[in-house]
């Protein structure tokens, strides 16, 4: 974080903006069509609330809140969504603590407005979010068309959207220091209805990012070759600033990145339980390569509660100029030659991580009421091994997260 | 062929060959369809997907803008 004290200032504009959108957005019955009875009795609303507490043993702890309110008509085709995000982020990790820095607390607001209409065969959508940290801002829009073909039983749909970020440091306004980034994102991809228990969903994005993507508080240790060659992977604190240089570099990452990732989504309804299996691939300009396997399996227990084992594996190689130790010469006439592009990222390196978890769902009003109400526990431990990176081998974490929803 | 076209023809190929192998549902017989489980994202948790957003370098390449990250 460097030796900038990140306390935030938490500001509310944002989620007052959205939260109006949201209620001029929501129909009410004062606009009901005389003409055409019985369109609002289709309209269904639902709500939906979530609290979740994440932590590691890394010393971050996040606290999030998650707010989402949809209205959908399905008789005439359309409907409107809105979400709100805040999260609290404190942090005293091992890149905080390696450089010296102090532990420190930010708030993250985000919120997304989508709209969808399909009358028919044919459909549109339209979303459009916003992110904002004290020290980042990041806008995005996109569309996608959807299409019911073969009897409804092939469902393409093709999307992009557009998003540009702005990084900056707090307490810096953007005007005197900032770093750009553009991104545009394509993506093709269709469900198939298998048989009448059985949907298979293929789906390949692209994404493009242009511009800078270099962390501003992030620098680096630097060790001369000889040593550089000796640092082993989970080095610690002390050992590495005994070892390096004196000095710390910045991150410095390509301007261009090509993304692309192929993903599909196997689901099975049987009599009372269900088996979800996604599995993505995926791969970059950069020389990262990933494969993430994702199942659930849900369990009907009784009448109203849901019982759902998660397991999630992901296995990834590191970026092709990934080093554990970035190493420096300085040439006899005072030049420092180091890499040109190193970064501290360690997601950027090898990885394995595996997360287990399981979920609750209950129905708390019966099936017979106009109304629905669900409450639902999730609780995932997740282990993460890095195999080529300073100060930790492996990071521990949990999440536990409560959730309502309430459709009328 | 570029490495883009070839992509193009083989998901072309893929989408055709899903077609093929899809049945004829009737809308009486998709009961087991519409269950909500069914349905992709139904009930996704948001702060999950942003931990495996930050967690995972390879985390992108969709249309969901989960912008920043909280963690710079």
């Amino acid at each position: 974080m460097g030796a900038i004290d990140r306390q935030a200032t938490a500001r509310w504009p944002l989620g007052a903006w959205i939260a109006a959108s949201i209620a001029l957005a929501w129909p009410s019955t004062s606009r009901a069509d005389p003409s055409r009875p019985g369109l609002l009795d289709a309209i269904t609303k639902k709500a939906r609330g979530e609290i979740a507490f994440y932590g590691d043993t890394d010393s971050v702890q996040v606290f999030t809140s998650a707010w989402k309110a949809t209205v959908d008509n399905p008789v005439s085709g359309w409907s409107a969504n809105g979400s709100y995000l805040v999260d609290v982020v404190s942090a005293a990790s091992v890149d905080i603590v390696s450089t010296a820095s102090s532990h420190w607390t930010e708030v993250r607001q985000a919120g997304t407005l989508g709209a969808n209409y399909k009358p028919g065969a044919i459909g549109v959508g339209i979303t459009g979010a916003v992110s904002r940290e004290p020290d980042y801002l990041s806008l995005s829009a996109g569309g996608r068309l959807s299409f019911d073909v073969h009897d409804k039983t092939v469902l393409p749909t093709v999307g992009y959207s557009y998003g540009h970020d702005t990084a900056g440091r707090t307490g810096t306004p953007f005007s005197v220091y900032s770093l750009d980034l553009t991104r545009h994102a394509f993506d093709l991809g269709s469900e198939f209805v298998l048989d009448r228990s059985t949907t298979l969903s293929l789906n390949a994005s692209f994404l493009l990012e242009r511009g800078d993507q270099e962390k501003p508080y992030r620098f680096l240790p630097l060790f001369s070759p000889a040593v550089a060659k000796a640092i082993e992977p989970g080095a610690s604190i002390a050992l590495v600033n005994n070892e390096r240089l004196p000095g710390r570099i910045a991150e410095h990452l390509p301007n261009r990145r090509n993304r692309f990732a192929l993903s599909g989504r196997f689901a099975r309804r049987l009599a009372r339980a269900t088996f979800i299996v996604n599995e993505r691939v995926y791969a970059d300009d950069w020389g990262l390569k990933a494969s993430t396997t994702d199942m659930h399996l849900v369990f009907d227990v009784g009448g109203r509660l849901e019982i759902a084992p998660h397991f999630r594996g992901h296995v990834q190689s590191s970026v092709d100029f990934w080093r554990l130790a970035y190493s420096a010469v300085v040439s006899t006439d005072g030049v420092l030659d180091v890499p040109l592009y190193r970064t501290g990222d360690r997601e950027l390196s090898a990885l394995s991580s595996g997360t287990l978890g399981i979920g609750f769902r209950y129905r708390v009003l019966p099936l017979a009421t106009p109304w629905s109400l669900v409450v639902g526990l999730r609780s995932e431990v997740m282990a993460t091994i890095f195999h080529d990176a300073l100060f930790v081998r492996d990071r521990k974490a949990y999440l536990n997260a409560v959730d309502a929803e309430i459709e009328f | 062929m570029s490495r883009v076209a070839r992509t193009v023809v083989a998901l072309g190929v893929l989408l055709a060959l899903g077609q093929t192998s899809c049945v004829q549902v009737h809308a009486y017989e998709r009961g087991r369809l519409a269950h909500h489980t069914m349905v992709p994202d139904d009930g996704a948790s948001p702060s999950l997907d942003h931990v495996y957003a930050v967690h995972e370098g390879a985390s992108g390449g969709d249309l969901q803008a989960t912008a920043g990250c909280g963690c710079n």
